[in-house]
């Protein structure tokens, strides 16, 4: 799967997905392994690549 | 010689010969086809003429044998809806428990229509799961019971708690792809977001994602129900944009969307910025080409700020143009908007003790503040645009009971003519759903299909090709489609049904579903 991603300025992710025109494409070695479950609140995207986003901490496993 | 013995070029031919020569032509039993198959002596049959009971595709039969002289029509079987009924069953959620299946609740448009020339008609079913479940997707082709394609839809936002709710649909038949709207919540986070999907039309593919709102935060919010919402996904085909409005919560502003169908870009502008409760719907009127631009009229369905607003839209941009005109003053609950044509035609606005009509300038041609008949929850159901005239269906009863639906129509409408009313008694529908209208003009069929768990029933309307509706029940058919019983179409206390009008080829698409269990998918036409 090819992963695109268009951010703003505060590398806030606006729109991702597998194929649009004008994202970036992130290559599949650098899409974190938890991507699918967190995603756009988790990762912001800056410079071409997916980094945390400050401050963020895990939500409590489910019980 | 034989009837078929071999003459050759230059042999005489004697009486007894040409006599059995005759015979091998005309004798309707001695005689031969002449394709060279094997014959039973009897004639061939033209590609139109049918010599044997012939009951649809025949102009004009003849008896059997092809001796009988008498022709006649087949019978006439226009009008009679046919029904076409796949029982099918996976309507769960892949994950999470499950709640209901969306397809009449919330605003939600579970039941989908799709038809492509590759495949046929289809149609799509979205359901919902609450506390840490997914959505799924799923699509049927109509007829068939197998799922033709699913997915399940991760929520954008994960947390200790949260909620996905799956709504809003549509369908774009250039591309051929979905977007759904996703509604979102963590707790733990305190994320919650509004994020359109676009998906290919085999759910195969997540095109893009397009989060409309996000990191939202709310004192009034409380569970999913004052998660930001939307009312839906539009598609508008000659721009390629995928519209509607959003709400942060149920008590925040309201804002105007566009979404660029290739390259999944956001357009927003606010609609409405207001107090309390507010909550808008519009319509968008199409360019005639798609580097044209289009008109979203919109309007507020809460009460204390009348008016429409109207907007420019392309395909990369919304520019406000203003309010033009007010609701009329004594109307406190508007209804709904509909646009009756595409380009050129003219929007109506339904209200509670109003009802404007406008041509594509926004320029008034109806403006019926004191009409009598139009009761406070008047509704156009399953209208129809034919030539100058309007043909819709008023319902009065809001609740699942015995109610009275009127038909109605509106000659030269678009120059603001008079409604004229036909009462049609006994429905049992809920306000705005469940009748259509189908075919055209004199042939123009109601279709009623009962709240409750019922059966479907037809009416074929007459006198509707003229100027003025036929009061008389004269002539009107009622019947039952073959097959299509325990009609299921709104949610009841442990079931769900959905119906979406298809309208090309004037289909209905019924879904009746418990939580759990299989469903039943069928399609009603006129035969």
């Amino acid at each position: 799967m090819k992963l695109f991603i268009r951010s703003d300025e505060s590398g806030n992710i606006t729109t991702w997905g597998e194929g649009f025109e004008g994202g970036t494409e992130v290559e599949p070695a650098d899409v974190p392994a938890d991507w699918e479950t967190f995603r756009t609140a988790k990762y912001v995207f800056i410079d071409g690549s997916l980094t945390v986003r400050a401050g963020w901490t895990d939500p409590e496993p489910e019980s | 010689m034989a009837n078929s013995g071999t003459v050759s070029a230059g042999s005489a031919a004697l009486a007894a010969q040409y006599n059995n020569l005759r015979a091998d032509v005309l004798s309707a039993t001695t005689g031969h086809v002449h394709d060279g198959a094997v014959d039973g002596g009897n004639k061939i049959e033209g590609t139109v003429l049918k010599s044997t009971g012939a009951t649809a595709g025949y102009i004009l039969t003849a008896g059997a044998g092809g001796t009988a002289t008498t022709w006649q029509a087949p019978a006439v079987t226009v009008g009679v809806f046919s029904s076409s009924t796949a029982v099918v069953s996976g309507f769960q959620a892949t994950a999470g428990t499950i709640t209901y299946l969306n397809s009449d609740l919330a605003g939600g448009t579970g039941v989908t229509k799709i038809a492509t020339a590759a495949s046929g008609s289809r149609f799509t079913m979205i359901s919902s799961a609450a506390n840490t479940g997914n959505g799924t997707a799923r699509y049927w082709n109509l007829g068939t019971a197998a799922t033709a394609g699913s997915v399940n839809i991760t929520p954008v936002v994960a947390g200790t708690t949260f909620y996905v709710k799956v709504d809003g649909t549509g369908f774009d038949t250039g591309s051929s792809g979905y977007a759904f709207v996703e509604r979102n919540q963590a707790t733990t986070t305190g994320n919650r977001t509004l994020t359109v999907r676009r998906y290919t039309d085999t759910l195969a593919t997540n095109s893009w994602n397009c989060t409309i709102a996000s990191n939202v935060s709310s004192a009034n919010y409380s569970n999913w129900t004052t998660a930001p919402f939307t009312t839906g996904v539009f598609w508008e085909p000659t721009m390629k944009i995928w519209w509607g409005f959003s709400n942060s919560d149920v008590l925040g502003t309201a804002r105007l969307y566009v979404i660029n169908d290739s390259t999944g870009t956001l357009y927003t502008a606010n609609a409405y910025v207001v107090t309390a409760g507010t909550f808008v719907s519009g319509v968008l009127v199409p360019p005639a080409t798609a580097a044209g631009t289009g008109t979203i009229y919109v309007y507020q369905t809460s009460v204390g700020v009348a008016g429409w607003a109207t907007y420019s839209v392309t395909a990369t941009s919304i520019t406000a143009i203003g309010t033009s005109v007010t609701f009329p003053t004594t109307d406190t609950t508007p209804e709904d908007a509909f646009l009756w044509n595409s380009a050129g035609s003219v929007v109506q606005y339904i209200g509670n003790n109003g009802n404007q009509i406008f041509n594509s300038s926004f320029t008034a041609l109806q403006n019926n503040t004191a009409s009598t008949s139009l009761n406070p929850w008047e509704m156009l159901i399953g209208g129809k645009y034919e030539s100058t005239r309007r043909l819709g269906v008023d319902q009065t009863t809001d609740s699942p009971s015995l109610g009275t639906a009127t038909i109605y129509l509106v000659p030269n409408y678009d120059a603001g003519g008079t409604n004229v009313f036909t009462s049609i008694n006994a429905f049992q529908t809920q306000k705005g759903k469940d009748v259509y209208l189908m075919g055209s003009g004199s042939a123009t069929y109601m279709l009623y299909l009962e709240d409750a768990i019922g059966t479907a029933i037809s009416q074929q309307l007459t006198g509707i090709g003229t100027a003025v509706f036929t009061a008389s029940t004269a002539g009107r058919v009622w019947n039952t489609p073959t097959g299509v019983t325990a009609i299921q179409t709104r949610q009841p206390t442990a079931s769900v049904g959905g119906v979406t009008y298809l309208g090309a080829g004037s289909v209905v698409a019924v879904v009746v579903g418990t939580a759990t269990g299989t469903s039943t998918a069928t399609t009603i036409s006129l035969a």
